[in-house]
């Protein structure tokens, strides 16, 4: 079954007309049903402005002179089409147990819904540095393209998500919605500024943190030898003893991502791989409106 | 440090179950890929020294208990510190062996009061929870009892102590003692001879006993004393003293069996300690069936005095004799007096055995000793001839003396029966000669060493010229008469050939052997020996006159019946017994069942058994000394039988230096008196030198540890942020 018979089937159908808003007011040339930031020709009045030599005459608005003999210009706020950017991260640790499934079954929904509602979505495949990079594109067809860019990768390679999501905001011209579907297993610092980069650059970026459940609850015993996926140094653990001391570890490390994000400006959820996608993305979404 | 139970110190090797089971674990490791590195290596770089450090200790905490337990299983304790000659020092609980020295003699004076006074000194010194084992004399066989760990237990054992009449045997009895060794388990071995301080039973002449027993106290002589390895002696006896005694040590009746108004006497030995120099007189009384028969004045003098005193007349029976020292007033009264039982018999049938054909004409065979044996007016012989092959067994236990001629060739199973008879107490007279059944007749009675014939015959031998034979041993019993009418022997014997006595190879079961005639050349002709019960006489030529004129002697018809009535002198079954000997009574069809009684009235429990292949009624081995009368259920008269006390517990002599010098060389210590023993030994034990008891507590504090612990990392492992 194709991806996005599965992504249908078991999410899509039970999402049912759920829609993805961006908080910030997205520019674009294009109506959609995000509010623009350009206040302009439209159906909605936003205000008074005094006039200043140059404005076009055509927005004076004479009732307020003939109230108050005072030269004023009347503003508009434009429904615009958003523009988002799917980055999932096809790194090597990716590659444990579910993790990359569900990264690209998220980002298949969003890409989906988005395309649905008229908005236009780019796909950025990244592990060390941009494996792949789908532009924008609003179709069908596009949609087509996207979900068999998600289909055909696999994980490889080591996680590098700050310099590449930094290279990404340099790409990155119109405001927009960045989503980064990642287990974030890199410095958040780093994450951070990148985050702040893209913020810069005038994105909206919501995280999703994809982490498998063995690496939440670390259900194992006795005695192990792991095997990194990023080309680690092996070790060998007392699973029994190491327990506590690993979640305390990941719990700071997650706590530490979702301080810095907030700090950012942005919002990170984690999604476990055994969970229900369709509730995740209805709390997500609704959440983010 | 030593180890009690050194055995277990294999159990040590559990200390490696953990170490093992670490190992195991590690090499087990399964492998798996791992997103998530970067945690495991952050938490391994803050958390790997502590977790390593866990680890260890938990390991090292789980070795060192199993350790500690598989070293409390050993039972370690310190080595006792030297101890002087004359301080005792106990470490630990204590494992007593007391070998109290119940015999005879323990009659004498308040020797029994006073041993018992020692025993209770040595037992004050040991408190509940010592080992103690009390083993008397008389049942050092027994199986091993079961220690008693109340001192006031092993008192009562001793305060009911009664002299057994069992003769004692010191290193005997040390021997026994050690072998319970093997059901205590105190630490401080403790092996202690109580005895009444006499020196009969030490044996100090016996070297190697002494030997074996100092190899069996101390196996490791650098071991500390008192330890397992190197037992501590303690020997308590009361102060010597020499105490007044007359006895009759020994009392035997020349000839067992007599005829009937036959001159018999007795030999007795009187002994004597604790007289002045002066000595002492005393009448001794001779009595018959109990009857005052004979009396004597004599001067006893400290020592052993010989007396012989002839027997009166009796009718024919048997007859209980009795040599006793009247008035005596001495210590020990039980060996005043002694008995001996001797038979009086009209008729001593005699069975002689020719060659199967051979001529029975009067001058060839054993026709001169059929005719020497004739009945006469003391009519107590009855001689019957049979050829060899004509002789039924029940035949030989008719009789009381067997005569071979020859010897002819007998079966094996008469030669069986003849040894059965000659060991019950028969007599037996070989005449050699031409053997009619050759080599043969002569080897199934040598039976290279193992038969009745007491010396090899080895071949006959020509002499030079014609001998006579001489009296070759003037304290024959035999020879006695000759002696004394200052005979020669048979001096007209003129002796041409005879067999050649081989006088170096001797029959194993022969002994006494003695060398009655012999020829001029000093060939022995005629020797008697003791085989067995029986008597056996060898001639070494035939009686006859083929080799010699020896029957045609004056002297040769009394030597004959001299002889032949030696050779019947033993009475059977056996009557004069010892004590720790068994009663037999034969059965026949007359007597079938039979009770005994002893002297003091007690009942003797007879068995069914058997003797010399018979059926006959068995008792226990004899502990009382005196009389003992058995009565047949077919009315026929009581028998007597005596029981009598071993010589030397009449004999008295203290512990002497040489007893007492072997004892020092086992490193004993000796102590005489109750004040010595509560000095040395009295002392507040030191504190057990055991280390189970603190090694147990620290396996308890380290198992509480271990789970502590294991519990407290189970409580952070279980812990753990959430995410």
């Amino acid at each position: 079954m194709s991806l996005l018979g599965q992504v249908e089937g078991s999410i899509l159908s039970r999402l049912g007309r759920v829609s993805i808003t961006a908080r910030q007011a997205v520019e674009s040339l294009l109506s959609g049903q995000h509010r623009c930031i350009h206040r302009g020709l439209s159906v909605e009045f936003a205000g008074h402005r005094p006039y200043a030599p140059g404005d076009d005459l055509r927005r004076l608005d004479w009732q307020v002179y003939a109230r108050t003999d005072r030269y004023e210009i009347r503003q508009y706020e434009e429904e615009t089409r958003l523009q988002a950017t799917i980055v999932v991260d096809c790194s090597g640790s990716m590659g444990y147990g579910g993790k990359l499934p569900t990264a690209c079954a998220l980002a298949a929904v969003l890409a989906t819904l988005m395309l649905r509602q008229g908005d236009q979505v780019s796909l950025a495949m990244v592990d060390t540095g941009i494996r792949s990079l789908l532009p924008p594109g609003g179709t069908m067809s596009h949609l087509v393209t996207l979900l068999e860019r998600l289909e055909e990768q696999a994980p490889g390679g080591e996680t590098a998500l700050g310099p590449v999501l930094e290279t990404l905001a340099d790409r990155l011209r119109r405001r927009g919605l960045v989503f980064l579907i990642s287990d974030c297993l890199d410095d958040p610092l780093r994450l951070g500024k990148a985050i702040r980069h893209l913020i810069h650059r005038r994105q909206e970026v919501r995280i999703i943190q994809v982490l498998d459940k063995d690496e939440v609850s670390f259900p194992f015993r006795g005695s192990l030898r792991m095997l990194g996926l990023e080309k680690e140094s092996p070790i060998t653990i007392d699973a029994d003893r190491v327990r506590a001391e690993y979640r305390n570890a990941l719990a700071e490390h997650r706590s530490k991502l979702v301080q810095v994000c907030r700090e950012a400006g942005a919002h990170c959820n984690l999604c476990q791989s055994d969970e229900d996608l369709a509730l995740f993305l209805g709390h997500l979404l609704t959440e983010a409106q | 440090m030593i180890l009690l139970n050194a055995i277990l110190l294999g159990g040590l090797a559990i200390t490696g179950i953990p170490l093992a089971i670490h190992l195991m674990h590690r090499r087990q490791a399964k492998s798996m890929s791992w997103g998530a590195m970067q945690f495991l290596h952050l938490m391994l770089a803050k958390s790997r020294r502590r977790l390593l450090i866990e680890q260890l200790l938990l390991l090292a905490i789980r070795m060192l208990l199993l350790a500690a337990f598989a070293l409390a299983l050993t039972r370690p304790a310190s080595v006792p510190q030297d101890e002087g000659q004359d301080r005792i020092v106990r470490h630990g609980r204590t494992a007593a062996v007391l070998c109290i020295d119940d015999s005879q003699s323990l009659n004498i004076q308040d020797r029994r009061e006073r041993l018992i006074s020692l025993a209770r000194s040595y037992l004050n010194t040991l408190s509940s929870g010592d080992e103690i084992i009390v083993l008397f004399g008389s049942q050092a066989q027994d199986l091993l009892p079961e220690p008693l760990r109340d001192p006031e237990l092993a008192l009562r054992q001793i305060e009911a102590l009664r002299p057994s009449s069992q003769a004692s045997d010191q290193v005997r009895l040390l021997s026994a003692g050690l072998r319970h060794f093997a059901v205590l388990s105190n630490p401080n071995a403790e092996l202690v001879l109580i005895s009444d301080g006499f020196d009969d039973g030490y044996n100090s002449q016996d070297v190697e006993r002494w030997a074996t027993l100092r190899g069996q106290l101390c196996s490791d002589p650098k071991a500390a004393r008192g330890t397992r390895e190197n037992i501590r002696l303690l020997i308590l006896h009361p102060e010597p003293e020499l105490p007044l005694n007359l006895a009759v040590t020994s009392l035997e009746a020349v000839q067992e069996v007599l005829p009937v108004n036959a001159q018999g006497e007795v030999r007795a030995n009187l002994f004597a300690s604790g007289l002045p120099t002066t000595g002492r007189e005393v009448l001794i009384r001779l009595y018959a069936d109990e009857r005052a028969s004979q009396e004597k004045t004599l001067r006893l003098h400290n020592g052993n005095t010989p007396l012989v005193l002839p027997l009166p007349m009796m009718e024919a029976g048997l007859h209980a004799v009795e040599v006793r020292i009247e008035d005596a007033q001495d210590d020990a009264p039980l060996d005043d007096r002694r008995y001996v039982i001797v038979q009086t018999a009209k008729d001593f049938p005699v069975l002689l055995i020719d060659a199967p054909g051979q001529d029975t004409g009067r001058l060839k065979g054993l026709s001169f000793a059929s005719y020497a044996l004739r009945p006469d007016s003391q009519g107590f012989f009855s001689p019957r001839r049979l050829a060899s092959d004509q002789v039924e067994e029940q035949d030989l236990f008719q009789a009381r003396v067997v005569i071979l001629d020859g010897p002819p060739a007998l079966g094996h199973r008469l030669c069986a029966a003849l040894e059965r008879f000659v060991a019950g107490g028969g007599g037996l007279f070989i005449c050699l000669g031409e053997s009619s059944g050759g080599n043969a007749a002569l080897s199934s009675l040598w039976q290279d060493g193992q038969g009745i014939l007491p010396l090899k015959a080895k071949t006959p031998i020509d002499l030079p010229s014609p001998s006579s034979l001489r009296i070759a041993s003037s304290h024959h019993p035999v020879a006695a008469p000759f002696v004394q009418n200052q005979n020669t022997g048979l001096p007209l014997a003129q002796v041409r050939r005879l067999w050649s006595l081989d006088q170096q190879q001797v029959s194993r079961s022969a002994t006494q052997i003695q060398v009655l005639l012999a020829s001029q050349q000093g060939a022995p002709a005629l020797i008697t020996a003791q085989v067995g019960r029986g008597k056996v006489a060898v001639l070494a030529l035939p009686m006859d006159l083929s080799w010699s004129l020896m029957a045609s002697d004056p002297a040769f018809v009394p030597l004959l019946r001299r002889l032949t009535l030696y050779l019947a002198g033993n009475l059977v079954p056996p009557r004069n017994l010892q004590t720790g000997q068994r009663l037999v009574l034969p059965l026949s069809g007359s007597a079938s069942s039979a009770t005994a009684r002893s002297q003091s009235g007690k009942n003797l429990v007879l068995t069914a058994g058997y003797w010399m292949d018979q059926a006959a009624l068995v008792s226990a081995p004899l502990e009382e000394s005196g009389l003992i009368y058995v009565t047949h259920r077919n009315g026929s008269p009581p028998e007597p039988f005596t029981v009598g006390l071993p010589a030397r517990e009449s004999q008295c002599a203290n512990i002497t230096s040489a007893s007492i010098e072997r004892l020092e060389s086992l490193g004993s210590y000796r102590f005489t008196s109750m004040a010595t023993i509560d000095s040395n030994l009295g002392q507040a034990p030191v504190h057990s030198s055991e280390w189970w008891r603190p090694l147990i507590g620290l396996c308890l504090i380290l198992m509480m540890v271990e789970i502590w612990y294991t519990g407290r990392m189970l409580q952070r492992e279980g812990a753990g942020g959430r995410v």
